[in-house]
């Protein structure tokens, strides 16, 4: 058999294979952080430093990011729903979206950016500096001292801050319907409420929970594979950033195919 | 205890500000009686249609609160709506509950309406009377079939109509649209020509009107003279000059009636007078009698005449010459 047909077959054999290794080497990671729970001394005083760091200093960015996408959606709404569509669905289709699709999902791949690539480049600087096989010399456990409370943060964060960037995002588009579209706060908070179930706040949970851990995860992972000085660490940051973006966008239509 | 530092403090606070946001913004949407002052009231329907969760509850067009639960009934018969609506309004004595499209895009309402205004809906039989009859609208989807139905049952109609529809038939129509074409003409016509009369009328109507005003203010300023003359007591001069009148018209009546007694006299006896008149004449004009024959014969008449001319010249002769006819003597 000529070797040209043999080169799709062994590249898609190799991609399998190192796309299950990557993930299996991402779980082991995981698995050996939720291993070290019940060593809380190891990883409780770092949490809320981390929780700090991953939840507290992302709300600024989260809440622009949100703002601004509320304010587009109603612009867009109203511009879409000119003739028979009433006025009263900007509301509904900002506090719709906002709350099941765009609040955690934006929030997600700002995050995925901004706390992602800080993870893996602290944990990749760490790896290649030796600082990680230094914990592992003196007998900490690094996936309990490093890993754990960033994915406690990560997944406990990540919801405060989506939550709060929807609910700014809705009243962005409030405030946009109020001022620019001929709108009044009655219609829009009909339009909101008139296809709100509360699944939307648990779908969006959900969703957030996942999110988080995700974007920690991913981080603490390619931190921790991170190899070859600080080229590497600049590329376990682009890895981070990407893959953890793949995986938010995955797991939205994931959640998406499966609760609703 | 220790002093919390400053990370933790802002951690928590986003936390807090977090779930504050949530569960308020959970509540806010959900519409959540924060005064309250809700209860619930449920109903009963056969079938609940595209009702969801949170759909607006109304009465007479004002949203009175939410529906809460849709539930299938143990039995499977039926659908029990609860609702939660606010206390204060009163509904009607024989509320019913109807399920309906709020808009042409999906959204349902549940109006509490009174039954006797919708008598041809076949609310569901409810036993309980805490419980509220209710009936489904076909929803948009059913409405849509049926304009299906009917847009197939058009072209069938147009089918045949297509078929019926010869060029005779055009004609016909034609000549029967000239047709009407000239009735129309002929009936603007006539209503112009009544038009015309009527206005003639009224313009009549309202001169006569203004004529009857006149009248009547003329008749107005005499009864004001007569109140005046009533008024100045010249009443009792006119009343003793009317009596005088009438005994003076008595008296004439009297004389009029001897005068026609008399009359009716003369009357008859020249109706007598022409009955003899009259048969004369028609002896005349049969010949009898002297005059009779004298009239009738021409010979008889000219003799006649002839002798009156010689009777006349004797006398002439005899005034003349009298000796020659008397002769006098004394002795």
């Amino acid at each position: 058999m000529p070797i040209w047909v043999l080169r799709p077959f062994g590249w898609l054999g190799r991609t399998v294979i190192e796309t299950s290794a990557y993930v299996g080497r991402w779980g082991t990671l995981v698995w050996q952080a939720v291993r070290a729970l019940p060593q809380r001394g190891l990883w409780r005083p770092h949490v809320v430093p981390q929780m700090a760091r991953i939840g507290v200093e992302s709300v600024p960015i989260a809440l622009f990011i949100a703002l601004f996408t509320g304010i587009v959606l109603a612009l867009q709404a109203s511009y879409t729903f000119t003739g028979a569509v009433p006025a009263y669905f900007v509301g509904a289709l900002v506090g719709k979206t906002m709350i099941i699709e765009l609040g955690p999902v934006l929030t997600g791949l700002a995050l995925s950016g901004r706390v992602g690539a800080n993870i893996a480049a602290e944990l990749g600087t760490m790896r290649v500096t030796e600082q990680i096989d230094a914990l592992e010399t003196l007998g900490y456990d690094p996936a309990g001292y490093l890993v754990l409370p960033r994915l406690l943060a990560g997944t406990l964060m990540f919801p405060a801050v989506m939550f709060l960037a929807t609910a700014l995002g809705i009243v962005g588009g409030w405030v946009t319907s109020l001022a620019l579209l001929d709108l009044t706060t009655h219609e829009f908070v009909r339009g909101l409420r008139l296809f709100y179930e509360p699944f939307d706040i648990q779908f969006a949970l959900i969703k957030a929970f996942s999110f988080g851990a995700a974007i920690a995860s991913i981080g603490c992972f390619a931190g921790f594979t991170t190899g070859g000085g600080a080229e590497g660490v600049g590329k376990a940051a682009t890895r981070a950033v990407v893959v953890s973006s793949m995986v938010i966008l995955v797991l939205d239509a994931f959640w998406a195919a499966t609760l609703l | 205890m220790r002093t919390p530092n400053r990370r933790e403090v802002m951690v928590g606070l986003v936390v807090v500000a977090a779930l504050t946001v949530t569960v308020l913004g959970a509540l806010f949407l959900k519409d959540f009686d924060w005064s309250g002052d809700l209860v619930v009231v449920e109903a009963l329907v056969e079938e609940a249609g595209q009702l969801r969760l949170g759909n607006a509850v109304k009465v007479r067009g004002v949203e009175i609160g939410r529906v809460e639960q849709i539930v299938v009934e143990p039995s499977g018969e039926a659908i029990r709506v609860r609702m939660r609506v606010t206390s204060s309004v009163t509904l009607p004595s024989d509320a019913v509950v109807l399920l309906a499209p709020e808009s042409m895009f999906g959204d349902w309402q549940a109006q509490i309406v009174s039954r006797s205004a919708f008598p041809r809906y076949a609310f569901f039989d409810v036993a309980n009377e805490d419980v509220l009859p209710g009936y489904a609208l076909p929803d948009l989807s059913r409405l849509t079939a049926a304009a299906d139905e009917i847009a197939e049952n058009l072209t069938v109609l147009t089918d045949r109509v297509e078929l019926a529809f010869t060029e005779e038939t055009a004609l016909n129509m034609k000549a029967a649209i000239d047709n009407i074409g000239e009735v129309s003409q002929g009936l603007s016509a006539l209503v112009t020509q009544q038009a015309e009369s009527f206005d003639r009328l009224t313009g009549e109507i309202q001169t006569s009107a203004a004529e009857f005003g006149l009248a009547a203010r003329a008749a107005r300023g005499s009864f004001d003279e007569v109140n005046r003359i009533f008024g100045q007591g010249s009443a009792d001069t006119l009343v003793v000059d009317a009596r005088t009148a009438i005994r003076n018209l008595r008296d004439a009546t009297g004389r009029l009636g001897e005068t026609a007694d008399r009359l009716d006299n003369a009357i008859r006896m020249a109706d007598t007078a022409f009955v003899r008149f009259d048969r004369l004449g028609r002896r005349l004009e049969a010949g009898e009698g002297t005059m009779g024959r004298l009239f009738a014969d021409s010979a008889l008449a000219f003799r006649a005449e002839s002798a009156l001319a010689e009777l006349n010249a004797l006398l002439q002769d005899f005034r003349e010459n009298p000796r020659r006819y008397v002769r006098l003597s004394i002795f």
